[in-house]
C-alpha cells in the first residue's frame, strides 16, 4: 500500500534558545524537583526526608524527561508529534555535536565521544581500585563498602556505557549507512535521542553512592541488593536508561540495513562490519528488555517490598535472568569487534578476504549460541546434570568464533601485512583474545570452573576478552577511519609506541592475574592474604602503565583529529564504500547513487566493486 | 518519479517493519513476568481477585481498540474528520480502562503482600505503563492529524499509533487471561 510520507518541513530558529546542553541540566533539575516533591506531596508517611527511595525513582523520571525534552526532544520529537511548528534547525557548526542530532555521522561522533569520555572515568576508578589492592589491607578507600561500589561503577559503565557503546552506537552509526552506500538512517531521531540517555545513564551510575553505597558489582546479585542502601536503586535506573540507548539504536541500524541497502549491496556483498552490527543489534533487541524488566523486578523487591528474589522467593531465579541477558553481553560486546578484524586485515594485508562466508556463519552462530551458555556462571550452584549442557554449548561457541580466527589467519597467511597501526592493533587484540577464549574454554569445565569461581581468574579471563578483543580493536578502528573521521592522519609512531605500551601493560596486568586466581585471590575483596601482595603490586604498575597508555592513545587521537597532516582520500587503498566519499563525508554522504556490482574483499581485480551516479 | 514512488514505498516498509521489530522485542519483558507468574504462582488464582472488574478493564481496552481501528479505516477512505473523532473516542475509551484499573489499585482487592498479589500488581502496572504510553499517543496523533491533514495517501502516523494500541490490546488480554483464568 503506497503511501507518500511527509516529512517535517524546513524549519528555522526563530528566537534566540539556550544552550540546549546547559537547557537540558535545567531542565533535569526542575523536571526531579518537581516530580520528587509531587511524590513527597503525596507520600503516606510523613517525617520522612526531603528525597527518599521512591521519590529518587519518580524524580529521577522528571530529570531525564527534562534532560531529554532540554537537548532538544522538545523541538525535535514533541513538537512535530503533535503536529505543532517547530523553531529548531539543526546547526551546521560544532554545536551540531551538543544537541539532538539527526545526522548518523554526528551521532556516531556523540556516541564516540560519550564511550571515550567514560571509558576514561571507569578507567580512573580501575586505577583506584588497582592502587587499594598493593596492599593487603584497606589504606585508599575507608570502608569495604566504598571499594565494592567503586567495583561495581567501574564495571557497569565499562560494560554499559562503553562495551555495548562504543562499536554499535559510535562506530555502527557512524559507518554502517556509508558501508551499505546510504544516505541516511531509517529512523535518525530514534538514535539521535538514544545518545542522550548515555550521559544520563553514566551520571546517574557515577552519582549513585549519593543515596548510599552498593555492593553488588554490575551484576546486581541478590538478594545482596535488596539489603543495600538507596545506591542500589541509580545502578537499576543508570541500566536502563543505558539499555534503553543502545535498543533504540539496534533498531534503527537493524531497519537501516534491511532497507536502506545501495542497489548491488545484496546480503552476499555486505561488509563484515554490517554483518557484525546487524548480530548484534539482534541480540540487543532480544536480550536488553530482558534485563530491563529484570532490573524493574529487583527496582519492586527494593522499594515496595516485594519478594520475587529474597530468601521468600528465588534468589536463583535472579541469577538466571541476570545471565541469560549477562553472557550474550559479552557477544554484544564482542561481536563487532571480531567483524572489525575481518574488515581491516585484509584491507591492511591488500590481499582477498580468506572464507568470507566461514566468517559471516560464524558471527550468526555465535549469535545463536551466545543465548545457550549463561548457567556456566552458575555451575557452583547447579546440579551436575544440568551442569552438562551449558558445559557442552559453551565449549561449543568457541567452533564458530573460531570461524573469524580462521578467515583471519587465513587472510594473513602469505600476505604482506602492513603494519601500520590499525594493523597492529589487529593482531594485538587476535592473541588477546585467543587467550581470553582459550581459558574460556577451562571455565566451561565444571572441575576448573569450581576450582577458579570468583577468583581472579574468572577476572583476567573477561578482561581478555573485553579489553583485549574488543577495546584494542576499538583502538584499531579508531586509528583505520580517522582518516575518513577527520581528513587528518595520525603520527605513525605514536601510533605504534602507544600500541605496544597498552599491550605490554595489559598483558602485564592481566596475564598474572591468572596466576593470582590459582594462587588465591578472590574477587570482591579489597584486603587479602599478604602472601600475594607482591604480584598484585606487579599487576597494579602494569596496570597503571596501561591506563598512561590509553590516556596517550585519547591525546594522540584528539590531537591528530584537530591538528594531523592532511590525509589522502583513501589511504590504505581500501575498497568499501565508505572510502568512496570525501572525508569527512558532506551530510548525504555520496554526492549521487551508489551502486555496487562487485566483492568489497577482493584484491586481486582492479576494478573497484562500487560506482557513483551523479544526481541528475 | 518512478524510482521516488519505490523509494517511498522503501520508506514505509522500513518503517512499518522498524516499529515491528520494536514491538516484538517490547514483548520479551511481558515474556520475563510471565515467567515469574508461572514460576510463583504457577495457575494459582487469588479468590480475592475482582474478575468483574477485570473484565470490564478489558472490554473498555478491546472496545477502545475497535474505535482506533475504525479510525484508521476512515483515514484510508480519506476521511479525516472521522479519524480524528474515532482516535479521541477510542483515547476516552483506554483513559476508562485506565481508571477502572486505578480504582481495582487503590481498593487493594489483592493485597500486595501475597504472592499472587505481587505478581498482579507488577503485571496490571506495567500492561497499564504500556496502555498509558500508548494512550498518550493516540492523543498526539490525533492532534497531530487535524494539523498535518493526514489523508489516504499518508496516514503512517495513524497506521503505527494502531500498531501500537494493538500491542497495548494484546498485553491488556494476555494480562487478563493469565490473572484471572489460569
Amino acid at each position: 500500500m503506497a503511501q507518500n510520507i511527509i516529512t517535517q518541513p524546513d524549519t528555522y530558529r526563530t528566537r534566540p534558545m539556550m544552550p540546549p546542553v546547559l537547557r537540558g541540566f535545567l531542565w533535569a533539575a526542575i523536571g526531579f524537583l518537581v516530580f520528587n516533591m509531587a511524590t513527597i506531596a503525596v507520600d503516606p508517611f510523613r517525617g520522612h526526608p526531603f528525597v527518599t527511595e521512591v521519590s529518587a525513582v519518580i524524580g529521577w523520571a522528571g530529570g531525564v524527561i527534562g534532560w531529554l525534552l532540554g537537548v532538544g526532544g522538545w523541538e525535535g520529537i514533541v513538537l512535530p508529534l503533535f503536529g505543532s511548528p517547530s523553531a529548531w534547525v539543526e546547526p551546521l557548526d560544532w554545536r551540531r555535536y551538543f544537541e539532538l542530532s539527526t545526522d548518523h555521522k554526528v551521532i556516531g561522533i556523540q556516541y564516540l565521544v560519550s564511550a571515550s569520555g567514560t571509558f576514561l572515568i571507569a578507567g580512573l576508578i580501575a586505577m583506584g581500585i588497582r592502587y587499594e589492592l598493593m596492599q593487603p589491607s584497606l589504606h585508599f578507600f575507608t570502608y569495604a563498602n566504598q571499594y565494592l561500589t567503586a567495583v561495581g561503577i567501574h564495571g557497569t559503565l565499562m560494560m554499559f556505557a562503553v562495551g555495548t557503546v562504543a562499536l554499535i552506537g559510535g562506530l555502527g552509526n557512524y559507518f554502517v549507512p556509508l558501508m551499505i552506500g546510504a544516505k541516511s538512517t531509517v529512523f535518525p531521531r530514534l538514535s539521535g535521542i538514544g545518545h542522550w540517555l548515555v550521559p544520563a545513564g553514566v551520571l546517574t551510575v557515577i552519582f549513585s553512592p549519593l543515596l548510599g553505597y552498593w555492593d553488588t558489582g554490575w551484576r546486581g546479585y541478590e538478594p545482596l541488593a535488596m539489603q543495600d542502601p538507596g545506591g542500589i536503586v541509580y545502578y537499576y535506573l543508570g541500566v536502563a536508561a543505558l539499555t534503553l540507548s543502545s535498543s533504540f539504536v539496534s533498531v534503527n541500524l537493524a531497519a537501516t540495513i534491511i532497507f536502506q541497502r545501495a542497489r548491488g549491496v545484496t546480503w552476499a556483498r555486505l561488509p563484515l562490519f554490517v554483518w557484525g552490527t546487524i548480530t548484534v543489534s539482534l541480540l540487543n533487541l532480544i536480550w536488553l528488555p530482558e534485563i530491563q524488566m529484570t532490573f524493574i523486578l529487583g527496582l519492586l523487591d527494593k522499594l515496595v517490598p516485594f519478594n520475587f528474589f529474597d530468601a521468600i522467593g528465588s534468589p536463583l531465579s535472579y541469577l538466571s535472568l541476570f545471565w541469560l541477558f549477562g553472557h550474550p553481553e559479552v557477544y554484544i560486546i564482542v561481536v563487532p569487534a571480531i567483524s572489525l578484524w575481518n574488515e581491516i586485515i585484509p584491507v591492511m594485508a591488500q590481499k582477498s578476504l580468506f572464507a568470507r562466508s566461514w566468517a559471516v556463519i560464524g558471527l550468526i552462530f555465535v549469535m545463536m549460541l551466545s543465548g545457550l551458555v549463561w548457567a556456566h556462571h552458575m555451575f557452583t550452584n547447579m546440579r551436575n546434570s544440568e551442569i552438562f549442557p551449558f558445559s557442552f554449548f559453551t565449549e561449543m561457541i568457541s567452533i564458530p568464533t573460531g570461524f573469524s580466527f580462521m578467515a583471519a589467519i587465513g587472510t594473513l597467511w602469505k600476505s604482506r601485512m602492513r603494519l601500520y597501526t590499525p594493523g597492529l592493533l589487529v593482531i594485538m587484540s587476535l592473541f588477546n583474545f585467543l587467550i581470553g577464549g582459550l581459558t574460556g574454554v577451562f571455565l566451561a569445565d565444571p572441575p576448573v570452573n569450581f576450582q577458579v569461581h570468583n577468583t581472579f581468574f574468572v577476572v583476567a579471563h573477561f578482561h581478555y576478552t573485553i579489553i583485549g578483543g574488543m577495546v584494542f580493536t576499538w583502538m584499531a578502528a579508531m586509528y583505520y577511519w580517522l582518516p575518513k573521521l577527520s581528513g587528518r592522519m595520525y603520527s605513525e609512531f605514536w601510533g605504534k609506541f602507544l600500541a605496544i605500551v597498552i599491550f605490554i601493560g595489559f598483558n602485564g596486568a592481566f596475564s598474572q592475574m591468572f596466576l593470582l586466581g590459582l594462587h588465591g585471590m578472590n574477587r570482591w575483596v579489597p584486603a587479602y592474604p599478604p602472601y600475594l601482595q607482591p604480584m598484585n603490586y606487579e599487576v597494579s604498575l602494569f596496570a597503571f602503565l596501561l591506563g598512561a597508555g590509553f590516556v596517550g592513545h585519547a591525546i594522540h587521537i584528539a590531537w591528530a583529529w584537530a591538528k594531523g597532516p592532511k590525509a589522502q582520500e583513501n589511504p590504505w587503498n581500501s575498497r568499501t564504500l565508505e572510502w568512496m566519499t570525501s572525508s569527512p563525508p558532506p551530510r548525504n554522504n555520496f554526492d549521487g547513487e551508489v551502486e555496487v556490482s562487485g566483492s568489497f574483499y577482493r584484491y586481486d581485480v582492479d576494478k573497484l566493486p562500487g560506482v557513483i551516479h551523479p544526481t541528475e | 518519479m518512478q524510482i521516488d514512488t519505490i523509494d517511498k514505498s522503501r520508506e514505509l516498509r522500513a518503517y512499518r517493519f522498524g516499529m515491528l521489530m520494536f514491538l516484538v522485542t517490547q514483548a520479551v519483558p511481558f515474556t520475563v513476568i510471565y515467567a515469574v507468574e508461572y514460576l510463583f504462582d504457577e495457575f494459582y488464582i487469588s479468590p480475592k481477585a475482582n474478575q468483574w472488574l477485570g473484565t470490564v478493564e478489558v472490554l473498555l481496552v478491546l472496545a477502545s481498540w475497535w474505535l482506533g481501528r475504525q479510525g484508521l479505516a476512515a483515514i484510508r477512505q480519506n476521511r479525516l474528520l472521522d479519524l480524528v473523532t474515532k482516535f479521541r473516542q477510542s483515547l476516552l475509551l483506554g483513559t476508562a480502562s485506565l481508571v477502572v484499573l486505578g480504582y481495582q489499585w487503590g481498593t487493594r482487592f489483592v493485597p500486595p503482600s501475597t504472592r499472587y498479589g505481587e505478581v498482579y500488581y507488577t503485571l496490571t502496572g506495567v500492561t497499564g505503563f504500556y496502555t498509558l504510553v500508548s494512550l498518550f499517543v493516540l492523543l498526539a496523533i490525533s492532534i497531530r492529524a487535524a494539523k498535518v491533514k493526514l489523508s489516504s495517501d499518508n496516514y503512517w502516523d495513524a497506521e503505527a499509533t494502531m500498531y501500537l494500541w494493538t500491542f497495548g490490546l494484546l498485553t491488556n488480554v494476555i494480562s487478563y487471561v493469565l490473572l484471572y483464568w489460569i
